[in-house]
């Protein structure tokens, strides 16, 4: 066991901060710490003195905790860390991922019939590739850490921001897709001094509006749904790298703290 | 002459950040290395809790004004040195002016009232 492993495990359990870059400053300051040890053993100090005295000199006060993890962490990555650690234990995990695996098969299989693709919001295909970009990426990631087991540290998490990216990007393409078909529908249907609204709420006189008000709903809802699918599809591979990822980082982190 | 831009309540950062761009000017260092040096350079008058250094390295490593390498000494020991960067050593000769300017004014007021 490490003498500093009280105060190294104080930073830990303080420092918000991607595990990687927590295991180097660990590393850094533990370093540090035995050339502190030994330059107060050197002058004359008992082992327990010189590890007190080397202790007081790298307190790290909660001030310098925070400075410290706002060098490090931007904000939405710091949000996106925390809820991957929130769901930790076994049945958060495991309702979160039926809960997922649900409305993924329930939509997928409305969205997997030809009659969704008839009469679909163009930005649907946008969408799709999305989906191709993150299933290559995902399938890259576990590839590595799964399969030939590359756990470098200075590795791991790359990728995974880019996968978030793109889940993100799907979800507000869907809202563009959404705006825009209800925006390009309402130029057709409504009247010079009228609202879309008006148009919606009130019964038509025209066979012809309720047809486009009744395409218009069909690709809002298809862009809709297939963007909110892929964003929840993709946020699924996320989480599952990422606990993956927390978990070699915290083997990491043990063993820094243990040595 | 150098116009002084110090912001009052920033002069401690940039104090420290001064002193320990100026302590690598010598050579790579570490962080436990920083600490001594600019103690017993300075009699002992600056001395800094390491707790406060690591995230003003690490700020000046981010900012590029530093650069970071571990090295490995030992079996089972890495070290993180630290290097100016040619920009850490603008940045260090523009806060030097900055200080002497900022000291010359202090003199310039501080010095009339001792004499």
């Amino acid at each position: 066991m490490n003498r500093f492993s009280s105060l190294l495990n104080s930073i830990h359990d303080r420092l918000h901060v991607p595990q990687p870059i927590k295991s180097r400053i660990l590393l850094e300051i533990a370093a540090d710490l035995q050339d502190a040890y030994d330059f107060y053993l050197e002058r004359g100090h008992t082992e327990e003195q010189a590890t007190q005295l080397a202790q007081e000199r790298f307190l790290l006060d909660d001030a310098a905790i925070a400075e410290l993890a706002a060098v490090h962490q931007p904000l939405v990555k710091r949000i996106l860390d925390r809820f991957s650690l929130q769901m930790q234990s076994r049945w958060q995990r495991l309702i979160l991922l039926l809960t997922l695996l649900t409305i993924v098969a329930v939509s997928g299989r409305v969205m997997l019939t030809s009659a969704f693709f008839v009469n679909s919001s163009p930005f649907v295909w946008p969408v799709w590739g999305i989906s191709i970009a993150g299933l290559l990426l995902f399938l890259q990631k576990f590839y590595q850490l799964f399969l030939i087991k590359n756990h470098n540290l200075r590795t791991l998490r790359n990728g995974l921001g880019t996968l978030a990216l793109l889940g993100l990007l799907s979800a507000v393409l869907g809202l563009c897709g959404y705006f825009y078909e209800l925006l390009a529908n309402g130029m057709r249907t409504v009247l010079p001094g009228g609202s879309l609204i008006t148009v919606v709420c009130t019964v038509t006189d025209s066979a012809k509006q309720i047809i486009d008000i009744h395409n218009c709903y069909i690709r809002t809802s298809t862009v809709m749904m297939a963007s909110l699918f892929v964003a929840m599809l993709i946020g699924l591979l996320w989480y599952v790298l990422m606990n993956k990822i927390a978990k070699i980082e915290m083997a990491e982190a043990q063993s820094i703290l243990s040595t | 002459m150098i116009k002084p831009q110090l912001d009052i309540p920033l002069l401690t950062k940039q104090f420290n950040e001064t002193l320990i761009l100026a302590i690598l000017v010598d050579g790579k260092k570490h962080g436990y290395q920083l600490a001594l040096e600019i103690e017993e350079k300075s009699g002992g008058l600056f001395r800094f809790n390491h707790g406060t250094l690591y995230p003003i390295l690490h700020r000046l490593e981010k900012e590029k004004l530093i650069r970071g390498a571990w090295k490995q000494e030992g079996p089972k020991r890495q070290r993180k040195y630290y290097t100016l960067t040619s920009a850490g050593k603008k940045y260090l000769a523009v806060h030097v002016a900055q200080w002497r300017e900022f000291f010359t004014q202090f003199f310039n007021i501080a010095g009339v009232i001792e004499g």
